[in-house]
């Protein structure tokens, strides 16, 4: 190898980590075109650098309401498509009655026109009232479609035949998959300035992670999915704190649950 | 691997489960790299919703190779984009889009986790996975990773391809290649 070729293949090797400038990126893609041994130290390189991205796939964790939230206008995005391809070729209208269609929509075109020259400020204010009722409306749907979403998934979790299971006083910690769901009842209760907090231990560290805070709903049951992977957990605690949570216990925990035996 | 192709079969059916199941197992990732590139959450969801709809839209562009890995250098090339109209307001000159890669990942991810890989990551010392790190997140040159870092431009050169070759290692000590 000479030296000129070594100084190819360290740019071979920037290329793969995506860190050279267009200009000498273009300049190892040349080379890249005329040696094999590059082409095959790069293609693992390559492959290799694209799993970096797996260092930070721990910074999503408390962020699951969010993607939760972008999952749903994702669904509502692709639900057209889906339910087009369902459809197969789709329903043919006959001729006549897209001539219909057409005569109807020139003639609603027309009234719109209409009700727009006789427009006023007063029906502008009106529509934009309209307008915000709409909004209000679809959030609030959102937010309780989005609750009983939660809610069914941790339904399911907690009946799932195959999901791991962890007794703790008053209630169960549950395992599905990879997700973590503490499932509680009879927990003491708290003044109005508290609330109850998860604790959670990854692996290999030595310190307790702050986790969400909870209440009880008003039958005295919680529900809480817990943002922390399962495979990555090896402790979780609860412990009653203030109501906006605090970075370390405060006070002694209701249990402490190692998730290991 | 099998059940990521049977699932992007479906997808290609135009298959709405299937796309959630995938959204599900890999819309972390995505986000995480989305978030800790740009360090705004809401502009990570821009990226998290145009990776998922690239994937939806033209779930032939993924020809092979580790779904993940493919998935996460989308990510990276659609912040770089954020990023690069970020810069055109600065002076700072970006790196050029991650390559495509073909198939050593193929055979990593049927054999492994996150965790193996983020343990692979961990094992490399320090002095060479922050500037790989500073180049995948930062989408910046290695010139400039030199500069941040106080570093001679050779020596970052030489970590980062030492570092690349010791990740591959320690990756295949685990694979037959």
């Amino acid at each position: 190898m000479n030296e000129e070729h070594e100084v190819l293949e360290e740019l071979v090797a920037l290329y793969a980590a995506g860190s050279l400038r267009e200009a000498d990126a273009a300049k190892a893609r040349e080379h890249l075109g005329m040696c094999a041994a590059c082409r095959a130290d790069h293609r693992e390189l390559a492959a290799v650098a694209g799993l970096i991205g797996y260092a930070a796939e721990n910074d999503a964790a408390e962020h699951e309401l969010r993607l939760t939230r972008i999952k749903r206008r994702l669904l509502r995005r692709i639900g057209g498509d889906a339910a087009r391809a369902t459809d197969g070729a789709g329903t043919r209208i006959p001729w006549w009655q897209q001539a219909r269609t057409a005569q109807f929509a020139f003639a609603a075109a027309l009234l719109l026109a209409f009700i727009a020259v006789l427009a006023n400020s007063t029906a502008q204010r009106q529509v934009h009232h309209a307008e915000v009722a709409v909004q209000f409306a679809d959030a609030q749907a959102d937010s309780a479609a989005l609750a009983a979403l939660r809610t069914q998934q941790q339904l399911a979790a907690v009946i799932d035949p195959e999901a791991r299971r962890y007794p703790v006083p008053g209630g169960l910690i549950v395992a599905r998959g990879d997700r973590l769901y503490l499932a509680l009842t009879h927990l003491p209760a708290v003044s109005k300035d508290h609330a109850y907090q998860v604790w959670t231990l990854p692996a290999g560290d030595k310190k307790m992670k702050p986790g969400t805070t909870f209440l009880m709903n008003s039958a005295g049951i919680a529900f809480v999915g817990l943002p922390d992977r399962a495979s990555e957990t090896v402790v979780v605690a609860v412990s009653i704190e203030p109501r906006r949570g605090s970075p370390a216990p405060t006070t002694k925990p209701l249990f402490v649950a190692p998730l290991r035996s | 691997m099998e059940d990521i192709d049977a699932l992007l079969r479906l997808v290609r059916a135009r298959d709405g489960a299937a796309f959630e199941v995938l959204y599900d197992r890999f819309s972390r990732l995505v986000f995480g790299i989305a978030v800790r590139m740009l360090g705004d959450a809401d502009t990570a969801e821009d990226v998290v919703q145009c990776v998922f709809l690239k994937l939806w839209n033209a779930p032939d562009s993924f020809r092979g190779g580790n779904f993940a890995a493919w998935l996460a250098r989308i990510t990276r090339n659609q912040a770089l984009d954020h990023l690069r109209r970020r810069a055109r307001r600065q002076t700072q000159e970006l790196a050029a889009d991650l390559p495509d890669a073909e198939h050593l990942d193929d055979l990593i991810a049927s054999k492994f986790q996150a965790r193996r890989i983020r343990q692979a990551l961990a094992e490399i010392p320090d002095e060479q996975r922050l500037p790989i790190e500073l180049g995948f997140f930062g989408g910046i040159t290695h010139e400039e990773i030199a500069r941040r870092i106080a570093t001679p431009l050779g020596t970052v050169k030489t970590r980062i391809r030492a570092g690349l070759q010791k990740l591959r290692h320690s990756l295949r000590d685990e694979v037959a290649i």
